[in-house]
């Protein structure tokens, strides 16, 4: 008999809440016990499983996407194993708080193409951290090697005493059974990482999401940058997995002070700048006019392939293609965020036009998610960041490996990169185990002594204004 | 403030902190001095602060001139950012 799709989510969806209910029994030590394990074998397996994400999707290199693993397992490992997300984790006697951090529940865990088996390897850990059941829904493109990390992560984390169920992986997902799973009753949460038609699908289930918004990095090169190393670091993230991670750069702005250098050092490291005919090549196998939105075939492929593609005729080691461009908007599709080895090139008058330059493309489709400067001056730095709308503002570090955290900084390593309400996300945060737990909040009987006693008559006197109100409240006896 | 016609558009100096004060005034001396369908320049190098009252400003003379005739130029970027967070950058063009 076949099964309808409320059927279908009822049925996911009913294990895993069953998963949380035995899972919320467990303490700490428990917790950690399988956490650990998940990620032993998660970072085991980090070669096979990248092997496998890249032969799947025909995206970035294999080797990257190792690094990525080791990102999503190690690093991730590091920064959570520490935390407390079972029963009590705080006690504040002075001021009577306790807190307890109880699980959120049952989690579907969108994962895209470009990411796949690490963005699995984070999400599962994470969630279980936080001893939440875990959905796996993966992109239709990235299916089997994202069946293979979860399989890897549960079978591990049943080993070490997870409940049954407590990571589940969808294969074949048609859009209405993805659809009535993120608006089922019994899901605590949704974990959305992916095109923006699934993150918005995500936030109109009704059921909360920790979505990830697209992103449009501008990159400031300030004159008081080592320009070597800038544009070498700019190389390290751009070219790291051929482009494939959201944060990477999209544009270098610079002044026109120091634009001849920074173009000879890009070209010396083995960029290739485009002839304004080629760019225009370029645009069209790049970029879908009609959807307003890079090809996905381009994205994560070397810059050579996408040059031969366009009948550019790069040299055949060329790292990165640059255009030259003038503005920013659907006049200038090179501007927008493209997921490959491609970076607009901005030359301005002056600082404040530098700046300018980088507030129009963090406004156009990155609001709220990275943005990058190379300095070596405090006062601009700090100048640069007040006036962005992004949840990271990477400094002197490639902005790829510099925003996921954890190599570079002490940002918290992470897949799921928050970029605050003007991306439509709840946090600017990089999203880990702490945002998947409830903290529910003991609060003993601390007397506002002030209050107490205080003559709450006064309150009633209309002749009583805030001054005076505030000069006996805070009268010291 | 300095306003002066140059090749039939009117380009308005401004600087300093824009308060409703200051943005009445400039309202009112465009009233007086705007053509129909004119276009128009704010230069604003000088600009550092700007209220509601010169943003419903700019909308007026935006809609006076017409699509593509009204411009802000040399925007610093603090002011910059008032324009693209209340998308108003989309109705004019910001330099």
């Amino acid at each position: 008999m076949e099964t309808t799709t409320k059927e279908f989510a009822d049925q996911i969806v009913g294990r895993a809440v069953q998963a949380g209910a035995v899972f919320a029994q467990l303490g700490q030590a428990e917790t950690d016990r399988i956490v650990e394990a998940v990620y032993k074998a998660a970072f085991n397996h980090r070669i096979h499983l990248a092997k496998m994400a890249h032969e799947e999707t025909g995206m970035g290199r294999w080797q990257d996407k190792v690094i990525k693993n080791v990102v999503a397992s190690q690093l991730v490992y590091q920064d959570i194993k520490n935390l407390k997300t079972a029963g009590i984790v705080s006690e504040d006697l002075a001021n009577g708080i306790v807190e307890i951090a109880q699980p959120v529940g049952p989690i579907l865990a969108v994962i895209p193409v470009t990411n796949p088996t690490s963005t699995v390897i984070f999400k599962v850990l994470i969630s279980l951290k936080a001893r939440n059941p875990i959905i796996v829904c993966p992109s239709g493109k990235a299916k089997r090697c994202c069946a293979e990390a979860a399989r890897i992560c549960y079978e591990a984390a049943l080993a070490a005493g997870a409940p049954e169920d407590c990571v589940q992986w969808l294969n074949d997902t048609s859009r209405e059974q993805t659809q009535a799973l993120m608006s089922h009753k019994g899901l605590a949460l949704i974990l959305a990482t992916g095109g923006t038609g699934l993150v918005k699908s995500a936030y109109s289930s009704g059921t909360p999401t920790l979505g990830v918004g697209a992103g449009n990095v501008p990159v400031f090169i300030d004159a008081s940058a080592d320009i070597p190393f800038a544009v070498s670091q700019i190389f390290q993230s751009k070219l790291f997995d051929y482009g494939t991670i959201c944060a990477s750069e999209q544009a270098i702005v610079v002044e026109a002070a120091i634009a001849e250098a920074v173009r000879v050092e890009f070209e010396r490291q083995g960029a290739y700048f485009l002839s304004p005919e080629e760019t225009i090549k370029l645009a069209a196998v790049a970029f879908d006019e009609l959807k307003g939105a890079m090809k996905p075939d381009i994205v994560g492929q070397p810059a050579a392939l996408i040059a031969q593609k366009a009948g550019i005729a790069a040299p055949a080691n060329v790292g990165i293609l640059m255009a030259q461009l003038t503005g920013v908007g659907e006049k200038y599709p090179l501007s927008a965020e493209i997921l490959a080895p491609i970076l607009a090139f901005y030359v301005e008058p002056s600082f404040d036009d530098a700046v300018n330059r980088c507030i129009d493309l963090n406004f156009y489709g990155g609001i709220g998610h990275t943005v990058s400067l190379y300095a070596n001056n405090d006062e601009r730095i700090k100048e640069f960041a007040l006036l962005m709308n992004a949840g990271r503002i990477v400094v002197n570090t490639p902005s790829s490996q510099g925003a996921v955290g954890g190599i570079f900084n002490r940002l918290s390593p992470s897949f799921t990169l928050g970029c605050g309400t003007g991306g439509k996300n709840i946090t600017t945060d990089n999203v880990t185990a702490r945002h998947l737990v409830n903290i529910q909040r003991i609060a003993r009987r601390r007397d506002n002594q002030r209050f107490t006693r205080f003559d709450a008559a006064l309150y009633l006197d209309e002749s009583m204004d805030a001054d005076a109100i505030e000069h006996i409240f805070n009268r010291n006896y | 403030m300095k306003i002066e016609e140059c090749d039939g558009r009117l380009v308005c100096t401004l600087e300093g902190h824009f308060d409703t004060a200051q943005s009445q005034e400039l309202e009112a001396t465009l009233k007086a001095l705007l053509k129909p369908t004119q276009a128009v320049t704010f230069e604003m190098h000088g600009v550092t602060y700007v209220c509601s009252c010169f943003l419903r400003v700019c909308v007026i003379v935006s809609k006076a001139a017409g699509t593509g005739h009204f411009t802000l130029r040399g925007v610093a970027p603090p002011i910059k950012r008032v324009f693209k967070i209340s998308g108003m950058s989309e109705l004019f063009e910001c330099e």
